[in-house]
């Protein structure tokens, strides 16, 4: 190691040890104001310009916060990006160009906050919970709800701690739709919060690649079929604006009193939108099973409700989305079911504040939550004392 | 504790394949002289490299799950010399390059085979086009030339190619003559040259596992290369992976395409050649003042003259065409193949169906069915089948 470099090295590693005391001092700032360094080779390998960043960007106030900073910095951004980012001022060399830390793109500083998340998460994975118990009421008619993937979730939901079934042999069969940029939004987040790791914009590329809605909110061809195998008088499709709207149409076609429809936590697009980038890590860590019990059972409660956030179909789709959505609410209207609400409701219209893509900025301010969440769950996991890790090796590096 | 772990990291595209083959196959023989390749495939340290460097792999990280944990378990284990090899671990970090060192322990050696850059900017394009990428040569060589490395694609081809640099993340921490850097002999070298070098560093004697034929990755040409790169644009969206690995890439290109190249083979305009030339330079020029083990020549690491450069985003019509024709040659002929499976498979289902109508023909089989229909209207005749499942169980 050249002497400059070294004096380099031994500077960036004041510069963490700042950053590890509660600084949010900025490399550009402190480098200016630091006295120069006496060359050292110091414990481990020298942490790089995004893992630093992501220390300073972290909340100060989180508990052990020093602690927190030690494991961000030893461990290993996962997946595809930069390769040890070096901070400016060193002398010159190979690899990845240096860059100030304020200047990284917000998914490299996503891609090391996802690094620490997993192995946060993955140790403490819950056991499998019994699926609750409802009291069942077998008189009562059964119901199907297909259609918007996270509505109706949260419908089924609510129908089942009412002793209501799902399915049946002769359902009332409810078929939730509304505007196809909110059907697409949630069909993403249900794919992504069963494991699938597809961006917004591939999946709208790969619809129209194929010129087919995916399935699952393909309302005309669900009503349909269920038309033709449970009879055209069973069968309501529910056009609305919104969630709340379609399950209070829900409650009124069922001739129940429900409560408004709440969004599943940890199924917002900023959380769909991180998730999305953690299910392979996680799969790679503790299998898909593992995965599947973390986000089932933990990530609503790091992920929390987000505001009421809209996606709006991305740049060259919007066309591809108008014709699609007047064709199924041609569909729609030629059915022989009952249609409530009206079907031009499924063409998606400009919304204000609705964006093409999800920010990353904003999934980058939404990880750093997250991450102190799950900083505080493992503090408190590790204070329970009959409680080990659950799994057996982890690693931080 | 193993006395001795040689971890082979790369280059890809440097011969690893041919390398970790002819070790897999002589895995037995090593053994018994006290090497070990710990392997049940010939790339199984793949998983290990994606586990270690927790890196997604289009669904394959699923079985992944503490691989290289159990691969330097093994390591350990072992009393003498073991070999780990995979191409992918050139890409790894400081963190991860220290957690991997930490996990194996003995006297570890690092290995990394290079090719000059003017050979490897083709060939990683060509890889990237045989795994579903659609980018054009022309705008896969600009991300390369962008000095700040936004693409992922730069980001992945510089983390695995820039020598100087992975000897420096993977090497800084030991000591010099454990660092060996096995140059790719220029082309035109005799073919064996590259497995002696390899062997000197493994200390083998290169001619008691010298062999003909190697497994290598298939090799296209411009024509070939483009009329992948133009069916990725029209499939990708409809061919989930798992199809396009056995139609595409095993079935089209290293079966049909591969063999036989009918057209022109990559190189690079002569802006980028200069441009590589350059950034060559430089890498030997820092290379020779680090004091590796260099086995081979590090003057291999420099371009030779250019060659004709026949640009793969509008090769010659008559050679596309061609090409095109074998590509449709050869998946009609694998759509019959497939076909005459299907029909396999019908006539079989249909002989199991026989088989079950003639089973149910029995007069017995016949009364069983009209008791259990009548059964379902008939208290009697329910109790007298109730009566009858009692008396079997």
């Amino acid at each position: 190691m050249s002497a400059a470099t070294g004096t380099h090295d031994a500077l960036v590693r004041a510069w963490a040890a700042d950053l590890r005391a509660g600084s949010a001092q900025r490399w550009a700032d402190f480098r200016v104001g630091a006295r120069p360094a006496s060359p050292s080779s110091g414990d481990g390998p020298v942490p790089s310009a995004a893992q630093l960043e992501l220390v300073r960007r972290l909340d100060k106030d989180l508990p052990s916060f020093g602690r927190l900073a030690d494991l961000v910095l030893a461990t290993a951004g996962p997946g595809r990006g930069l390769v040890d980012v070096p901070l400016p001022g060193g002398p010159p060399g190979f690899g990845t160009p240096p860059v100030e830390p304020d200047a990284l793109p917000a998914d490299e500083l996503v891609r090391i906050a996802c690094g620490v998340l997993v192995t946060l998460l993955i140790r403490d994975v819950p056991a499998a919970a019994a699926p609750p118990r409802f009291a069942w009421r077998p008189w009562r008619r059964g119901v199907t709800v297909l259609g918007a993937p996270m509505t109706a979730a949260v419908l089924r939901d609510e129908l089942r701690s009412r002793g209501i079934r799902d399915g049946g042999r002769s359902p009332t069969c409810l078929v939730l739709g509304g505007p196809l940029d909110r059907l697409m939004a949630e069909r993403w987040s249900a794919r992504v919060a069963a494991g699938g790791g597809m961006r917004w914009q591939r999946l709208w590329e790969s619809a129209m690649a194929q010129d087919r809605l995916p399935p699952g909110i393909q309302l005309g061809t669900i009503a349909a079929r269920l038309s033709e195998q449970f009879g055209a008088a069973n069968v309501h499709v529910i056009l609305a604006e919104d969630p709340r709207a379609a399950v209070a149409l829900a409650g009124e076609i069922l001739g129940l009193d429900l409560p408004p429809a709440v969004p599943r936590p940890g199924s917002g697009l900023l959380a769909t939108d991180l998730l999305r980038v953690l299910n392979p890590l996680l799969v790679l860590n503790v299998g898909e099973d593992g995965r599947d019990l973390l986000a089932d059972q933990v990530w609503p409660g790091l992920a929390g409700v987000e505001s009421d956030l809209a996606l709006a179909p991305p740049p060259g789709k919007v066309g591809w989305a108008q014709t699609t959505a007047e064709r199924v609410a041609a569909d729609l209207r030629a059915g022989d079911y009952a249609v409530h609400g009206d079907p031009g409701t499924v063409v998606p219209v400009r919304r204000a504040g609705a964006r093409s893509k999800v920010d990353p900025e904003a999934v980058l301010e939404f990880a750093l939550g997250v991450l102190g969440r799950s900083w505080v769950r493992d503090l408190a996991r590790s204070a329970r004392p009959d409680t080990p890790p659950r799994r057996p090796t982890e690693r931080q590096g | 504790m193993a006395k001795k772990v040689i971890l082979h990291v790369g280059a890809p595209k440097t011969g690893t394949s041919f390398v970790q083959d002819l070790l897999f196959s002589e895995r037995l023989a090593l053994a018994a002289r006290g090497i070990l390749y710990p392997a049940d495939r010939f790339d199984a340290h793949f998983l290990a490299a994606l586990d270690l460097m927790q890196l997604p792999w289009g669904g394959i990280e699923r079985e992944a799950t503490g691989a290289w944990d159990r691969l330097a378990e093994k390591a350990r284990a072992w009393p003498g010399t073991v070999v780990i090899s995979h191409e992918i671990l050139a890409t790894a970090s400081r963190v991860q390059v220290a957690r991997a060192l930490e996990s194996l322990g003995g006297e570890v050696h690092i290995v990394y085979s290079a090719r000059d850059l003017v050979r490897q900017l083709p060939a990683e394009w060509q890889e990237n086009v045989k795994h579903r990428r659609e980018a054009t040569y022309a705008s896969f060589l600009d991300d390369l030339q962008d000095p700040e490395r936004a693409s992922e694609l730069a980001r992945w081809f510089w983390g695995v190619q820039e020598v100087p640099d992975v000897l420096d993340r993977w090497g800084s921490t030991l000591p010099k003559e454990n660092i060996h850097l096995i140059t790719v002999p220029p082309p035109g070298a005799p073919r064996d040259l590259l497995w002696h070098r390899f062997a000197q560093v493994l200390d083998l004697d290169p001619e008691e596992y010298a062999r003909e034929e190697g497994r290598t990755n298939a090799s296209l040409g411009v024509a070939e290369v483009a009329v992948l790169r133009q069916l990725n644009e029209k499939i990708c969206d409809f061919v989930p992976n798992y199809h396009y690995r056995a139609l595409v890439r095993e079935s089209l290109v290293h079966q049909n395409l591969s063999q036989n190249r009918g057209s022109a083979a990559l190189s690079v305009p002569p802006d980028v050649w200069t441009w590589a030339d350059q950034i060559s330079r430089s890498w030997v020029a820092e290379l020779a003042l680090r004091g590796y083990d260099v086995v081979g020549d590090l003057d291999d690491l420099l371009p030779r003259p250019p060659s004709e450069f026949v640009d793969p985003d509008n090769p010659p019509a008559e050679d596309l065409a061609r090409a095109g024709l074998r590509a449709l040659t050869a998946m009609t002929i694998e759509a019959a193949r497939l076909r005459d499976e299907t029909v396999e498979l019908h006539e079989e289902i249909d002989r199991l169906h026989g088989e079950i109508r003639s089973a149910h023909a029995t007069r017995f089989y016949v009364a069983k069915q009209h008791l259990v229909a009548k059964a379902r209207t008939s208290p009697v005749a329910a109790r007298g089948l109730a009566a009858y499942r009692r008396w079997r169980a």
